[in-house]
């Protein structure tokens, strides 16, 4: 599929009062909602490959959805990384200031660091998941980390796992948590703001960041949100 | 609504004994000093601790944490007796017992409460597996959660363990690294031997040794009494907790 094509659902966007025609526009007031063809064919994977799957969800925790999953018999994992990876650069930090200048632990690479958060983050078993739920956290991973998290997913998710990805074509006005609304709805919840906002992938980078995993589908939404679905 | 009385604190008390909690101050009532309900209330429970470093348990007291209180989710007030981990008190070993727990200090371990309520406050940190009808959490948990009616994570809450339980409530802003199942109502926890909770409230300085008085069958709780040795507070930083609790959210 075409990483420009526009969805056969209709482009995503955010909430608008008046009706469109076709199966396109939330009808959900009062919230920053948009439609999520990605959540949409995530879950018809997810359910295909099996009826009781594990998902790991790496945005926020929200009761909605956690219920969501629950309910369809899905069992849920879930660790917020941009908090954890905020909260690691920060205690990072703090060690370094206490550091000496010009002692060996004072001189540390990105790489390091990516290396030691992934020490004790991400820490599942081989081929655990169905599924992960990444939202828009590529977009906000430094060029270090960024390639150890896709190997690391590549790694605990199972064989046909799927992983859906959102990815910003401009750069965000805020920082947005995820909310699962319902089978094709997502909300937007403006957060205080983590982490800034990376850099915005091209296509192309997209595809190269995700270079074991097979490419499923995009959507194109109107909002400049990209949603990939990549499997194993 | 919850909220601590801070008139009520003795200036001559450190500052990290419990100040007395009225959960629902009543409409008027100018006095800040503690009230005893003489009988009970369905709205108002107030806990007072006792200045004594140990404190009685089974004090009829109810324990209402920030959250519970105006939220739907949180289920009416229960009759039985709290015991208190209070800020500054370290435990390390299993608790286990009837009645309500809160944890203000630390507690690592394990903690079974099969007929009560575990509320681990804002400033608590729970090193453990917790099992009981009721948890809730506002502090920090590293350890699995079994509850057998619900689990309420509010929105100050870190929790880095499974969750298994019939219903839960995760507030915004609450934090959970791990697992969640549901499970029927009532599955979890199994009954427990029939052993009283040794646990104690402390409400005095943080320089003083707590002895933990066992009820019941000594020796059985013997090992949850031994560790109440400190009552320094020996928060691990950061990268201590992430690194000890890693594997904690990964597998079934």
């Amino acid at each position: 599929m075409s990483w420009t094509a526009k969805s056969r659902y209709g482009p995503p966007g955010t909430v608008t009062t008046a009706a469109k025609p076709g199966p396109k526009t939330s009808v959900e007031a009062g919230g920053n909602i948009r439609v999520s063809n990605g959540l949409k064919e995530f879950l018809w994977l997810t359910t295909e490959e099996s009826k009781q799957g594990r998902l790991l969800d790496l945005g926020a925790v929200f009761q909605s959805t956690v219920m969501f999953f629950i309910e369809r018999g899905f069992r849920l994992s879930t660790e917020d990384m941009m908090r954890s990876w905020k909260e690691f650069l920060t205690s990072e930090e703090e060690t370094m200031r206490k550091m000496q200048v010009g002692s060996e632990g004072a001189r540390v690479s990105q790489g390091m660091l990516a290396g030691k958060f992934l020490d004790t983050n991400l820490q599942y078993p081989e081929d655990s998941f169905h599924g992960v739920l990444a939202w828009d956290l590529f977009d906000y991973l430094d060029a270090e980390l960024l390639p150890r998290v896709m190997e690391r997913l590549y790694t605990i998710l199972r064989p046909g796992g799927a992983v859906l990805a959102l990815f910003h074509s401009k750069t965000p006005e805020r920082f947005n948590r995820y909310k699962i609304v319902d089978g094709q709805n997502i909300e937007l919840i403006p957060s205080p703001t983590l982490a800034v906002h990376s850099r915005i992938f091209q296509n192309r980078e997209i595809l190269d960041i995700f270079g074991k995993f097979r490419s499923s589908k995009t959507f194109v939404g109107r909002d400049q949100v990209r949603e990939a679905i990549f499997l194993k | 609504m919850w909220r601590k009385t801070a008139d009520t604190k003795n200036p001559s008390q450190s500052s990290n004994v419990p100040e007395p909690v009225t959960t629902t101050p009543k409409a008027g009532q100018n006095s800040p000093a503690p009230a005893t309900p003489a009988s009970p209330s369905p709205i108002a429970q107030t806990y007072t601790p006792t200045p004594a470093p140990v404190s009685t348990q089974n004090s009829g007291a109810s324990y209402s944490s920030p959250a519970t209180a105006g939220n739907p989710f949180a289920s009416a007030p229960r009759a039985s007796s709290v015991s208190v981990i209070g800020a500054g008190l370290k435990i390390q070993g299993e608790i286990t017992g009837d009645s309500d727990l809160v944890v203000e200090g630390e507690a690592h371990g394990r903690i079974r409460m099969v007929n009560g309520r575990v509320t681990v406050a804002a400033s608590g940190h729970v090193n453990a597996d917790i099992e009981a009808v009721e948890i809730s959490v506002e502090g920090l948990v590293q350890g699995g959660l079994k509850a057998s009616d619900r689990v309420r994570l509010g929105p100050s809450s870190r929790v880095q363990g499974s969750v298994m339980t019939p219903r839960i409530a995760i507030e915004d802003g609450a934090r959970l690294r791990g697992k969640v199942e549901m499970i029927r109502a009532g599955e979890v926890p199994a009954p427990a031997p029939k052993i009283s909770t040794p646990v104690t409230k402390v409400s005095t300085a943080p320089a003083v040794t707590t002895p933990v008085t066992p009820t019941g069958a000594a020796n059985a709780n013997a090992n949850a009494a031994k560790a109440v040795d400190a009552v320094t507070p020996a928060i691990a930083t950061e990268a201590d907790q992430l690194k000890s609790t890693a594997a904690r959210g990964s597998g079934d």
